[in-house]
């Protein structure tokens, strides 16, 4: 077992090294493999822009608009539009600002993702699960304008903040993780695993200070429904385009998402990938447990994983999986042996280019 | 401290923190991200109206001739049995139009070359009219809305524009955004529709011929 206890972590600040030259290395060659394919299949900067990429860029330019009946883009969460307004107000093109965030991104969120893993795991196990992060399948989505690069260091740096005792900033990550993506609501999880273990060692404003950055993702999302009443006059205007989007959370969702998957794969063969991704990453889970994950974090990233089952549909369930680093560390866990560890970035690599060549032909 | 002020400050701590991750959200986001232009807000209400009444009753006016009809949105039997979804336009003289559904209606060649059923269903057909105006006014198309005179009453007019000869005007009702009069201008080419919001009743789409045995029929 390679689980360090989270009591023992040092008073220190947020303070991050500059990412290892191994870790840059891995950034590199995930991201060269998925931009050269996305490139291959059509030479220009649109092919990473597109897809859900033009909602966002739609929110950015526009804001929100709801048209009840049809898709709109309030299913779109605000923090990566705001994010790309700022890189198009620092001069860069609008096709180009999305893309060039969410790779940055990566690189700071594979670094805080390999800090984190180190807080919880073995050296040697954050260094691999954060080396398969860099070049997963479905991670060709974190070149692109979608907004999970920025979600994965949030993520990752909310728990880690809150590791260090440095709850006010676990609450600015967390609340901003959840303006960015519905899968930032269930840090709450591990934020208060993390903060019942600290319980008795936290004063009593200190305890309140966690207790916020538990909150703080509700909170967040509280704030959207807010802003858009005061935009739309309608504050659960997402709930009502993600209902547009065929987005509807129901007790039975996951019983009719079985039910009608054979029609669904007829109609629509790519979903194969996400049902085999959804079973995967079930395996990848139970792996994290064997491997010694906390059960909060097991908890997560199962909730990240199945829960959108329950809008009756298998959809993308394969992307939602990149924000479930228990998944990662799961893997790590399976591939102890150097031998069974480059066979596995082998076929990881190869799976990327094979899942960024299907860009072409399906939305991640 | 005894236990239960700890506790009160402790929640306290937490329930400022919260609010203050609230109020922060909402003024970052108030602050980056532009509100929706009045004249979008307009187009995406009548849209809804539009959206909400497969069924519209026209009167149509072009070339200085009346001509009434209606225009019903749905799926429609096509040869082999299949089924397209589109507007069916039933004009005066009991000739019917099927206009499958386009993602870009606004600038459809059948246009320029001025296609005279096609011209009136942009201006008569709920399913036209509401894409042309939802598509612009999620894309930042060029809308614009001013204060005007329609059917008699005071109303908004919702201008859309294409370049500098295509111009698509719906005149909606100030305080619903009901649609109430349509105008096209397409390089020269004018039509007008004042349209009428339908309820699908089985007496409405017999008046028009446009039951499904009746349909099947022709």
């Amino acid at each position: 077992m390679s689980v360090r206890s989270a009591t023992i972590t040092a008073r220190r600040g947020l303070v991050l090294a500059p990412p290892p030259r191994w870790l840059l290395g891995w950034w590199a060659a995930g991201r060269v493999v998925a931009i050269a394919t996305a490139l291959a299949l059509k030479p220009t900067v649109w092919t990473l822009d597109r897809w859900d990429g033009r909602w966002y860029r739609m929110v950015a330019r526009s804001g929100y608009l709801l048209v009840p009946g049809r898709q709109s883009d309030p299913a779109f969460f605000p923090l990566y539009p705001i994010l790309l307004r700022g890189a198009h107000a620092a001069g860069v093109g609008w096709g180009l600002a999305g893309p060039l965030l969410s790779n940055a991104a990566l690189l700071a969120g594979l670094g805080v993702f390999y800090a984190l893993s180190r807080e919880i795991f073995s050296e040697v196990l954050a260094r691999r699960a954060t080396t398969y992060l860099a070049i997963f399948p479905l991670g060709y989505v974190f070149s692109m304008a979608y907004p999970e690069s920025v979600v994965l260091v949030l993520l990752t740096a909310a728990p880690l903040a809150a590791l260090r005792r440095r709850w006010w900033l676990a609450a600015f990550c967390a609340g901003a993780a959840a303006l960015a993506r519905p899968e930032g609501l269930f840090l709450l999880l591990p934020l208060a695993g993390i903060a019942w273990q600290q319980r008795s060692s936290l004063t009593p404003a200190r305890l309140g200070s966690a207790l916020a950055a538990v909150l703080a993702p509700a909170a967040a999302l509280v704030s959207f429904s807010l802003y858009l009443d005061s935009v739309l006059h309608d504050p659960l205007a997402w709930s009502q385009a993600e209902r547009a989007w065929g987005r509807q959370f129901r007790l039975t969702g996951a019983f009719q998402a079985f039910v009608h998957l054979p029609s669904a794969v007829g109609n629509h063969p790519w979903l194969v990938r996400d049902v085999i991704c959804l079973f995967v990453y079930l395996a990848l889970l139970y792996a994290a447990w064997r491997v010694g994950t906390p059960r909060a974090w097991l908890a997560a990233g199962a909730a990240v994983v199945i829960l959108p089952l329950f809008t009756g549909a298998f959809d993308s369930i394969g992307r939602f999986g990149l924000l479930a680093p228990p998944l990662f560390w799961g893997l790590a866990g399976l591939t102890k042996q150097p031998r069974t560890e480059r066979l596995v970035r082998v076929v990881l690599l190869a799976l990327l280019v094979v899942a960024t060549v299907s860009l072409e032909y399906v939305f991640p | 401290m005894p236990v239960v002020r700890r506790a009160l400050l402790s929640i306290a701590v937490a329930l400022a923190g919260a609010a203050g991750v609230t109020a922060s959200g909402w003024a970052v986001q108030a602050g980056a991200l532009p509100p929706p232009t009045p004249a979008t807000r307009i187009a995406a209400d009548a849209s809804v109206w539009l959206h909400e009444h497969p069924l519209l009753v026209d009167v149509f006016h072009r070339d200085d001739r009346r001509t009434n009809g209606a225009c019903l949105r749905g799926w429609f039997a096509r040869r082999h049995r299949s089924k397209a979804r589109g507007s069916l336009l039933v004009l005066g003289s009991r000739r019917t139009v099927l206009f499958p559904a386009q993602r870009r209606v606004w600038i459809a060649a059948a246009l320029r070359r001025e296609d005279r059923s096609r011209i009136l269903a942009l201006v008569g057909c709920s399913g036209e009219l509401a894409q042309a105006f939802a598509t612009a006014a999620q894309r930042g198309g060029r809308l614009t809305a001013e204060r005007s005179f329609a059917a008699n009453q005071p109303a908004v007019a919702l201008e859309l524009r294409n370049g500098k000869a295509e111009r698509l005007t719906l005149y909606v009702s100030p305080r619903s955004y009901q649609p109430l009069v349509a105008f096209v201008d397409l390089h020269g080419v004018e039509a007008t529709a004042r349209v009428f919001p339908a309820r699908r009743t089985p007496a409405e789409l017999s008046r028009f011929h446009l039951l499904p045995e009746e349909r099947d029929r022709r």
